[in-house]
């Protein structure tokens, strides 16, 4: 691509800034290995699952608004570091906010665990419960094993 | 390479750590929060005493036990449960002297629950059976030889039932009648399935081969029932009931009783004992039906601990029966017109009005917001329903309709025999004084071999005549208003009982006249009889009536009548509080609810039986339709919940002073100076509470998830209250309050945990006794008793280290398919509360605070999360709340349970009216209203939340949540930083709450230890030692690992430059 931007003797504004953009692009990209791109599929994870979260807790009294705050803001945090040389760092910011995300919600959910468990009405974990557990362990599972994948490339010798 | 292998060895120390330090900080933020719940569910305790060396030396025994030793109690306890049964346990049918057999006879057992008995209900009505004593045993030990074959064929090749599966009924078996022979209830409540089970009488003949020739002095059929917390019995849908119907005898054993008639016919067996143990009565027309051949029939109810000993002693002799029914045997409960409106019905326009209409739970699919039931019977509830429409019938009353009571009742309410006789005579009344009227009669053994004891009932017949009709007062023949039991009265003995009755049980509650309760122009009749149905005869005889169309005999011997004006003044107003009474249930009457709408429901009427009284459980339901006031009064009860934030104060009003020291502890507040307690009203008090701060009144009011909360400022000890209605549900060594666990730790036999070592007494690790069912005590109609057990109770709870006990049950059975019999007492409000009052007693003076439940109409589990009950007032007061006051006014209860039903649409904690006017205006009541299981009502189960803690506490309607860690519900009322706000109301009823928790426990013997200048500090227990040294640890290393790391990225950044 730099190559033929060079042949090109005049090039119009237009193509001046898509060239622009690929070249920001390929400058995020360079030396990134698979790891980082699970970062950003996990980034926007933790935004579905933030979304999940809120959506079936957002009426109840079990709802942590600061764990999906938490989740939010590590993601976005994670996804601004992805794009600057200090890319590596951003998984482990998604995983320690993911992490942090969890035990909010814990703090918030525990008070149902406690009523449906020794509560004196026969009772069970409603599916809500159950699905948010799963995305939130999950999460919390795929971030830490992301955490030991490779982010960046090593610098060649 | 090593670089890396060192990185990432940091990687995973740094995640780990991080992991760990994460979770055991969250996990300790939470235990802390509930440090009350782990300290009761782990022994441990969050507080000490320090005792400074004068209070020492002070005796600070406040409640002392009557035992020094924990076996001289748990032995007390084991007596008192046969004693109860002893004279309980109700003979309902002898013929030809059937009972008792003879010592050393040999006879055959019969019936699943003769190798599986029922000692106790379910859910919080349990009882401990590890020291339970089974029939096989208990008969041998009468002196009973007992069919071997069968025996171990119940034991083993009958014993079978499908696997229960867990609590909430997973993974229960299938229910298989050809393999499955015992009783079952499979998972929580049943919600897997209850079968009653049975083995077929072609398989027991087969087994037991030729035996029964050798063991048939009798043939002994033992028929039981189970109920319990959260499940109603079912009328229609018992998967191997007869027609679903739970209370009726199954094909099994109809089989079985016709198999044993035959056998009898043919010469095997001598006679048929029969033997129901259950506390819900069955449909009981199979007593008296030929076919089935029974001799001899024996009500024991709910075992308890030790019952089944007397059983076996009242079937050989050594005890004779004395106990009299504390509920109607009914021939069939399709009889019982209570059974119509029994359960619920739900608004049908509920929605409109934005009453919630979610179903409950996947496992008990019930209504809460909008389910109703009509308490249609009015004051016609068993006996007041059998006897005064059998009165109208026998007089020829108009609109009686059909009514045949031989089809109706089997044995009428108080009916019970004895193997001697008795006869009444020399009936006298005389009136002491302006309220008291002394009846007093001989009662005679005339029999010729047994002693015995005989229970007298006295009834009241109040006149039912123009006054009643015009201001629709319903007037039951008859109504129990004493009872007095004899002492063993050798054959041809005699004894002359003086039975004292007050007349204000003349009264009846005028809600649209006087709005109080009057004496009704007319005559009365007082009798004396030995049960309901011998009194309405009686007063039948005295009446003139036509004996030809009566059932059964009366005289007019035992009756006295006297003529009264209209009173509208005499009990207008409170013994207890000197209040005028007036009426105030309105809300809970749909007639007079002021959001009624177009609703009204015809109750039961005496002028009208035929038009009022239905037995049609399709159609025969009153239909009430929600309205938009009904949906705000139900709504505004979760100001939180459903946006409807509590009124603003209407008057200018300071805020409570917080934190001023006066230097006062609780302990100072049980006496004062000359020892006279110190009255709830004393100014003192004022300046006590004004040392507590904003947020321990906020946390003694929303503590109470079976304790209440320690303030260490005021040095008021955490307490512990456990269940339940049949005795503490508590080991004797679990608090460490408790004499049991101090008489261990002085003795070295507790571990460095607190927990009691292998020397320790091994009573120490019994359950407290187990009694049998309230009705069984009820039956001995013998307030004696009930006072003992009583007070067994209550030194139970100084040894097991508690100072509230979640009882007794003083609800209704209004009918026999609620769940819970086994806690309550009877059908009649009066019995029930006369009783209960003699418990209670005996409970209290042993510092052990009951907590009366559920207050109030909480007479069925269908639905009980919240159905709302429609009852006239009348009914409210005469049967319902009779129940609750007398305890109060009589025996000194403390406390009361909320009850999970509303009152209209008023949940019982809610209820203002009812807790503030009622139960301390009217009766009296100095302590605490707890809630009910608060997660229940909050919406924190699956059910629709219908009631808001900080509501109840505005309200007065309840002072403390059986639940803990609310204390945010009550940060919307703070004060400001000025020391004013909005809510100086709320800061006001918190305040009251609070201190009606402090003086409860300044007066229970949770003060036991505690003198003057003794401390209560908070100190840390074991658990929170653990979590905070991994907490600190895992801290510290994570920061270490983490220093570590940046370390090593900075040496190694170095090298490269």
């Amino acid at each position: 691509m730099r190559e033929m931007w060079k042949k090109s003797p005049n090039p119009l504004p237009k193509q001046i800034e898509e060239e622009s953009r690929l070249e920001t692009g390929n400058r995020v990209l360079r030396n990134k290995s698979y790891g980082f791109y699970v970062t950003l599929v996990l980034i926007a994870a933790t935004v579905a699952v933030a979304l999940v979260y809120t959506a079936l807790y957002h009426s109840s009294r079990y709802m942590s608004w600061t764990a999906m705050a938490v989740m939010l803001v590590g993601a976005a945090l994670s996804l601004v570091l992805a794009l600057t040389p200090q890319a590596k760092w951003a998984c482990a910011v998604l995983a320690l906010a993911n992490f942090v995300g969890l035990l909010f919600y814990i703090y918030g959910i525990y008070f149902y665990v406690s009523v449906v468990m020794v509560g004196i009405q026969a009772s069970t974990f409603n599916w809500q419960f159950q699905l948010c557990t799963v995305l939130f362990v999950a999460m919390l599972v795929l971030n830490l094993v992301n955490v030991f994948l490779k982010q960046v490339k090593d610098k060649e010798a | 390479m090593k670089k890396k292998g060192l990185q990432l060895l940091q990687k995973i120390v740094i995640v780990l750590l991080t992991l760990v330090f994460g979770f055991s900080s969250m996990g300790t933020v939470i235990a802390l929060e509930n440090a009350n719940a782990i300290n009761s569910a782990l022994g441990t305790s969050s507080f000490e005493t320090v005792v400074s060396e004068d209070a020492a030396n002070q005796d600070t025994e406040y409640y002392k036990s009557d035992f020094t030793q924990l076996a001289d109690l748990v032995q007390a306890g084991a007596d008192m449960t046969e004693e109860v049964m002893s004279e309980g346990a109700v003979l309902l049918k002898n013929d030809n002297n059937a009972l008792p057999l003879a010592s050393g006879q040999n006879v055959s057992v019969f019936g699943v629950t003769s190798a599986d008995p029922i000692y106790g209900g379910t859910g919080s009505g349990s009882v401990d059976t590890t020291m339970a004593v089974n029939f096989y045993d208990a008969f041998e030990a009468a002196g009973l030889v007992l069919n071997p074959t069968l025996k171990d064929n119940y034991l083993t090749t009958w014993y079978t039932a499908p696997d229960p599966g867990n609590w909430m009924g997973e993974g229960a078996g299938e229910y298989d009648a050809s393999i499955h022979y015992r009783r079952a209830t499979l998972g929580w409540a049943g919600s897997g399935g209850v079968y009653i089970g049975g083995v077929p009488f072609d398989m027991v003949t087969a087994a037991a081969g030729d035996t029964f020739a050798a063991y048939g002095d009798a043939a002994i059929y033992i028929t039981g029932r189970v109920g319990g917390e959260g499940s109603d019995l079912s009328m229609d849908s018992t998967a191997d009931g007869y027609n679903g119907d739970f209370l009726h005898l199954t094909q099994r054993e109809m089989d079985t009783l016709i198999g044993l008639k035959a056998l009898k016919d043919q010469g095997v067996f001598s006679k048929i004992i029969f033997i129901y143990n259950g506390a819900s009565m069955l449909s009981a027309d199979f007593i008296s039906d030929p076919q089935y051949g029974i001799d001899a029939a024996l009500w024991v109810g709910t075992l308890g601990q030790n019952g089944a000993t007397a059983v076996g002693k009242i079937l050989t002799g050594e005890y004779v029966p004395s106990g009299k029914l504390s509920d109607t045997f009914w021939m069939s409960h399709e009889m019982n017109p209570v059974n119509v409106n029994y359960g619920y019905d739900e608004y049908a326009n509920a929605d409109e009005f934005g009453i919630l209409s979610k179903q409950g739970n996947m496992f008990v699919p019930e209504p809460t917001l909008h389910a109703y039931t009509v308490y249609q019977e009015g004051m016609y509830l068993g006996y007041r329903y059998t006897e005064t429409r059998y009165e109208d019938a026998v007089m020829g009353a108009e609109n009686v309709g059909d009514y045949d009571y031989s089809e109706v009742v089997a044995f009428p309410f108080g009916y019970g025999l004895s193997y001697t006789t008795f006869e009444y005579s020399n009936f006298q009344v005389t009136k002491t004084d302006e309220r008291t009227y002394q009846v007093s009669l001989d009662v005679t053994n005339t029999g010729d071999t047994y002693s015995g004891k005989e229970s007298v009932q006295i009834y009241v017949s109040k006149p039912y005549g123009d006054y009643a009709i015009q201001n629709q007062i319903q007037v039951p023949s008859v109504e129990l208003v004493e009872f007095g039991k004899t002492s063993a009265l050798a054959p041809g003995q005699t004894e002359t009982l003086t039975i004292n009755v007050d007349e204000k049980y003349f009264a009846s509650f005028d809600v649209y006249g006087a709005g109080t309760y009057v004496l009704m122009p007319g005559d009365y009749y007082l009798t004396a009889a030995a049960n309901a149905h011998d009194a309405v005869n009686n007063i039948l005889m005295a009446k003139g009536a036509d004996e030809s169309r009566m059932v059964g005999q009366g005289t007019s011997d035992l009756v006295y009548k006297v003529t009264m004006d209209l009173n509208t003044e005499k009990y207008a107003f409170s013994d207890a509080t000197g209040s005028p009474i007036t009426a105030m249930f309105g809300y809970a009457d749909i007639n007079r609810y002021e959001g009624r709408g177009d609703n009204s429901v015809t109750y039961y009427d005496r002028a009208n039986w035929a038009g009022t009284v239905s037995l049609d459980r399709e159609n025969g339901r009153p239909v009430i339709s929600a309205t938009e006031q009904m949906a705000q009064d139900i709504l505004k009860q979760c100001p939180v919940e459903y946006g409807i934030p509590l009124p603003t104060d209407e008057t200018a009003q300071e805020y409570p002073t917080y934190g001023q020291d006066a230097g006062l502890s609780l302990v100072d507040m049980r006496v004062d100076s000359e020892g006279n307690p110190i009255d709830i009203d004393d100014p003192l008090w004022d300046t006590f509470m004004d040392q507590l701060t904003w947020d321990e009144i906020a946390t003694l009011v929303s503590t109470g998830y079976h304790n209440t909360a320690l303030v260490e400022s005021i040095n008021k000890p955490e307490t512990n209250d456990e269940n339940g209605p049949n005795g503490f549900n508590l080991k004797y060594g679990a608090q460490k309050e408790g004499l049991a666990y101090r008489a261990e730790e002085a003795a070295g036999h507790v571990d460095s945990e607190g927990n009691l070592t292998e020397d320790a007494d091994p009573n120490a690790n019994l359950k407290t006794t187990a009694f049998p069912a309230n009705g069984i005590i009820a039956a001995t109609f013998n307030r004696d008793i009930a006072y003992r057990v009583g007070n067994i109770i209550g030194n139970n709870g100084i040894w097991c280290g508690c100072a509230g006990l979640y009882g007794i049950g003083a609800n209704i059975h209004r009918s026999p398919y609620l769940g819970r019999t086994a806690e309550y007492y009877s059908e009649c409000g009066t019995l029930t509360g006369l009783m209960a009052a003699s418990e209670c007693k005996g409970i209290e003076e042993k510092g052990v605070h009951v907590y009366n439940k559920h207050c109030v109409i909480n007479d069925q589990e269908t639905a009980r999360h919240g159905v709302g009950v429609w009852v006239n007032e009348q009914a409210l007061r005469e049967i319902y709340l009779r129940a609750f006051e007398l305890p109060i006014t009589l025996g000194g209860a403390f406390n009361t349970m909320a009850s999970f039903a509303r009152l209209g649409t008023m949940a019982g904690p809610s209820d203002g009216v009812l807790g503030q006017d009622f139960l301390r205006g009217e009766c009296g009541m100095q302590g605490i209203i707890v809630t009910d299981m608060y997660t229940d009502m909050n919406g924190a189960q699956d059910n629709s939340p219908y009631f808001e803690l900080a509501y109840g506490v505005y309200t007065g309607g309840c002072d403390i949540p059986d639940g803990s860690g609310h204390e945010a519900q009550f940060d919307a009322y703070r004060p400001g930083s000025d020391g004013t706000g909005d809510y100086a109301q709320m800061a006001w009823a918190m305040r009251t709450a609070a201190k009606r928790i402090c003086y409860a426990v300044a007066h229970s013997n949770a003060m036991n230890g505690i003198a003057a200048g003794t401390q209560i500090v908070s100190v840390m227990p074991w658990w929170h030692k653990t979590l905070l040294a991994v907490d600190i640890a895992s801290g510290v290393l994570l920061a270490a690992s983490v220093a570590w790391a940046a370390v090593t990225a900075v040496k190694g950044g170095k090298k490269k430059d």
